[in-house]
Parts: structure tokens; sequence; C-alpha cells
């Protein structure tokens, strides 16, 4: 009797749900819909429905719900040199000159500061996953003095994060994790892949030491690694993350030079 | 008596040893006639449109962005290159935004957020083929991207009346006021 009454609203359903995917097929394929993903070197990126910037010494809000019309909500001073954006759950992850800088969304959409953890000046990118924060440290000469290096950092605890592990590096720039796997950019000196199973211990895998890396994009369905770098663009199948599989290059004009 | 002023002048020695160690070393001497260093080159009127121009090879690769099937590539203070991505082993150059000034992108709904200089615009890319601006918030980057990739170098500082920067040139600076 009662699965007699729901035929009707089934197959009303059914027949909506049909119109609205039929009534996808435009004419152009474009599709921006949804939210992209940007490198580790990102100074923007979005945090439930709004957009956050970071430049020289601030953190900007803005309110998107207008997608053509960002609105800025509000700007929190962060101290100079702050270079790059992370998103983690309710959290922003800020790279700066002096450290790496914690921020809670969870309340509100304008970020709470949470803690800080400092570090000699080096210009810093940083991921975060499963509670772990994997943060590069470079030298050069705008970045001063400071060995090049990645720390490890537990950020299970979010006001007191805690340096697990220093893993001395070449020119590290961007980094990306998928599962146990991090792939870690070292400017003109390539990049390396390690095995993350042991969260604080990384094993180095390999080390593709002839591929410019800056900056690094994991694409965790496909399993693809997009590699950017003075030379270009590089892109890798990583289902055999001990076995990368070279996909395409897309050379910039220096390179083929 | 002997004793303290030599005790001063080991001091004053001291002082003067540590102000001729290189302490200052970053900070050049700007009193420079002419010197090898970075010019600006500002962008043309037609250079400063927001506009989908044809696929173009990449010059200065900066940062990346996958939205979708599509991998988005900052050409530094140029644009943003378009490549369809669906056949990674295959991907396209299916055309260039041009965004001058820009080193900066994120995309969500449609809408193509990038820095311009010291502004932000949100750009309506549903018809890639002809992206238009929706909207420019001014001075969300005060300090702009005002300054050469190079380090080590003098640069001739920006002049904002002059436009927006679009790259570099390596040439003989008279008298820079800018180094890095």
């Amino acid at each position: 009797m009662k699965n007699l009454k729901l035929l009707p609203l089934i197959t009303i359903l059914i027949t909506l749900s049909l119109t609205l995917f039929t009534s996808c097929d435009s004419d152009s394929e474009f599709d921006a819909s949804g939210e992209g993903k940007g490198g580790s070197m990102a100074r923007f990126t979005f945090l439930k429905g709004y957009l956050y910037i970071v430049d020289e010494s601030t953190l900007k809000t803005f309110d998107i719900s207008n997608p053509e019309n960002p609105s800025l909500l509000g700007t929190e001073n962060v101290g100079a040199g702050v270079e790059t954006i992370f998103p983690y759950e309710n959290y922003l992850f800020l790279g700066t000159q002096w450290g790496m800088k914690i921020y809670s969304v969870e309340n509100s959409p304008v970020p709470n500061y949470l803690s800080d953890f400092e570090h000699s000046f080096a210009c810093d990118p940083v991921v975060v996953t499963n509670s772990i924060a994997y943060v590069t440290l470079r030298s050069g000469t705008t970045c001063q003095t400071g060995q090049d290096r990645m720390e490890i950092v537990d950020v299970s605890d979010l006001r007191n994060p805690e340096l697990l592990n220093t893993i001395p590096m070449q020119n590290p720039h961007g980094l990306s994790v998928s599962d146990t796997v991090l792939f870690v950019c070292e400017g003109d000196f390539g990049f390396k892949v390690f095995n993350i199973k042991d969260r604080a211990n990384p094993e180095l895998i390999s080390h593709y030491d002839s591929i410019p890396s800056y900056d690094v994009i994991t694409n965790y369905g496909r399993k693809e690694l997009i590699i950017t770098g003075k030379n270009g663009i590089f892109q890798y199948d990583y289902k055999d993350p001990y076995n990368l599989k070279e996909l395409s290059q897309i050379l910039s004009v220096p390179a083929n030079e | 008596m002997k004793t303290p002023i030599l005790k001063l002048l080991t001091l004053c020695l001291f002082f003067i040893s540590l102000a001729s160690c290189n302490f200052w070393e970053t900070v050049p001497d700007f009193d420079v006639e002419e010197v090898e260093g970075y010019r600006p080159i500002y962008a043309t009127e037609s250079e400063t449109e927001i506009k989908t121009l044809p696929a173009r090879e990449i010059e200065d690769p900066g940062k990346i962005y996958v939205i979708n099937d599509y991998l988005l590539l900052v050409d530094r203070l140029k644009g943003i290159h378009v490549f369809d991505n669906e056949d990674p082993e295959n991907p396209q150059n299916i055309g260039f935004v041009q965004i001058t000034g820009s080193n900066d992108v994120a995309v969500r709904n449609n809408i193509l957020y990038a820095d311009q200089a010291s502004d932000l615009l949100a750009i309506d890319i549903s018809n890639p083929e002809n992206v238009k601006v929706a909207s420019r918030v001014k001075n969300v980057f005060p300090f702009g991207v005002q300054y050469p990739q190079q380090q080590g170098f003098y640069f001739e500082c920006p002049d904002p009346e002059k436009g927006i920067v679009i790259g570099w040139e390596l040439t003989t600076l008279k008298s820079p006021k800018c180094y890095r």
C-alpha cells in the first residue's frame, strides 16, 4: 500500500533528476564549477565557502556568496613575511618567513589566531595531513640563512605544535601529500618522493634530479602528480610510488632553448 | 688613570671593528651612478586588457591550479595558460587568459580569482573564449608585485603612474633607488 503511494513520487524524482542531467549538456564543455586545487605555494585558498588571501603581512577574508563580487569581511595582521596558505579541516596554516602560524575558522569565517611555530628566518610553504604538518624551509638571499630542511610538526594539539623531526634538504620549495606519499620540490635540484607510512620519519624513495621543481599538485583520485618548474610542467602517474611513470611534459620556452 | 683610558680605547677599537664587519652587507650602497640592474617593463594599453588570447608557449612558469579536467599555469606577471588535461598523457594547450601583473589564481564556480598588481579580480570564465571581468577589489595587495624575481640586484623602483609591471629587463641603471 505505502509502496504504491510512493511510486508517483519516485517517478517524479527520477524524471526531475534526468531533466537536470540532460539540461547540463551545454554547448561549451568547459566546466569550472565547484572548487579547484592549488599548490602549496598558493596565496589564495577557499575554506568553507570563503576566499582567504595572504599578502606580505595580512590575511584577508572575502565573502564570495556572490561569487562575482568578493566582499572583504576582515583583515588580520599576521606579522611580516607571510607567503603561503594551506587549508586543513577548520584551520588555515600560514607559511611565513618567521614560522608557521595556525588560525581557526571553527567559530567564524574571520580567522582566529591559535598558535605559532617559529623557526629561524626562512621561506616556507606547509602542508598538513593526519595532524602532521610538513614544512619546508629554504635558504637564499631574501630568505636569509638557516639550513635547507623540512620540519615535521605534530599539530594534534593546534595550540601547541611540537617538532617531531628535521630532514636536511637541498633547496626545498613546494610540497604535497597524498595518503602515505610525500612529494617535495627541490628547486633546481629536482624533486623527491618519500614514503610517510611512519609519519614522523619519511623514507626517501627516489630523487628525480633533472626536473626543476617549484611546486606540485597531487590528484589523489587519479594518482597523478603535476610538477611545475622553470622547464615547464611534468606529469606522472604515481599508482606505484616506487615506480613513477612519466605521462607528459609541457616544456617552457627556456627549456626548449 | 691609564687603565680606564686603555679600557676605553679597547672598547672603541672593538666597536670600530664591528662596524667594519660585514653585518650590513645586505644593505647596498645607493651612492652608485651607473650599475647593472633591472628596469620594469610596463604593460601597454592592449596588454592591460583582461581577455582570452590564443594558446601560446610558456615563458616564466609560476603557480599551478587544477579545476576539474583543466590545468592552469600562471606565466608570471603575464597571465594564465589553460590546458585541457582530461588526458594527462596528452595535455592540450587551449588558450591564454591575459592578466598582466598576476602571480596567483584560484577558481570556484566559474569565477577565476586572480591578482593584478595591487587589485583582486573576479573574472567570469563561464564562457572561456570570452572571459569578462566581473569585479575588481582595489588595494588587496598594497605591496603589489613590485620587484624582480632575481635577488642581489639593484632595480628601478616601479612608478605606479606608469601602469602595471609586466616584466623586468636587465640593463644599465642610473642611480637606482631600489635593491633586492
